[in-house]
């Protein structure tokens, strides 16, 4: 699956273009939203940047970057101590990944 | 109320908010006001007068079941479906929001191309059964 894709593909131009300008602005949004997320620490502050990141990511034409938000905003959710976990950080280093490749793409 | 014109979205993220603009506005052709908070939404119902409000489940201040308690109370509101927006899944997560009197959920995240589509079929199956 592509990084980045366009849900808007046979849209007409103007409604390509329209959603092409969004991506832009969200994608050059994602390194603050890292930002967040680090900063956020565990718990449900961390649990809340992944679930906003997650709940977006798709509907911006970037599914794999929702799901890895998804995965790890699970983990949080069932982990008891979610600094020590190593799937946690597993799953935030590919969403990390997820993000620098998007970066990179665009 | 004899056609879906005007819709409300109470969002409290920003990058959703666009892209539910994006959506209702630019693909479907609707008249969109998008709130960042359910207060703010409250105090816009009187001047909007939406046909439908779709709704965030999870919001910083008043959550997306209080703002819909509150919608309820007011007279702008009568017979105008509310639609929950989550990302939440599991289906006992979505049977436990239709109890608070919404009319659907839309899951997040939801496609941009599809979304008037199918905000316009629960507003063609709520309005036919809220009081007003």
């Amino acid at each position: 699956m592509a990084v980045v894709g366009s849900p808007a593909e046979g849209q007409p131009p103007s409604v390509v273009a329209a959603f092409a300008r969004l991506q832009a602005q969200f994608v050059a949004g994602l390194p603050e939203r890292w930002q967040a997320i680090e900063a956020a620490g565990t718990g449900p502050a961390l649990e809340a940047a992944l679930h906003r990141l997650a709940g977006a990511g798709a509907s911006y034409g970037m599914a794999p970057l929702g799901e890895a938000a998804r995965r790890a905003e699970t983990l949080v959710r069932t982990t008891a101590a979610p600094g020590d976990d190593q799937q946690l950080r597993q799953a935030l280093a590919d969403l990390r990944r997820q993000i620098d490749a998007i970066v990179t793409v665009r | 109320m004899s056609d879906l014109h005007r819709v409300m979205c109470v969002e409290d993220d920003p990058d959703i908010r666009m892209i539910l603009e994006f959506s209702l506005a630019t693909v479907g052709g609707y008249e969109v006001r998008c709130c960042p908070e359910g207060a703010s939404a409250l105090s816009q119902v009187a001047d909007f007068r939406p046909d439908l409000v779709l709704l965030d489940v999870m919001m910083p201040g008043l959550s997306g079941p209080e703002t819909l308690v509150a919608l309820r109370e007011l007279p702008e509101m009568r017979g105008v479906p509310v639609v929950f927006m989550t990302a939440k899944a599991l289906p006992e997560e979505l049977e436990e929001l239709l109890t608070h009197g919404a009319t659907g959920v839309i899951v997040k995240p939801f496609d941009p191309m599809s979304l008037p589509t199918d905000i316009r079929l629960y507003w063609e199956h709520g309005r036919g059964r809220l009081p007003g």
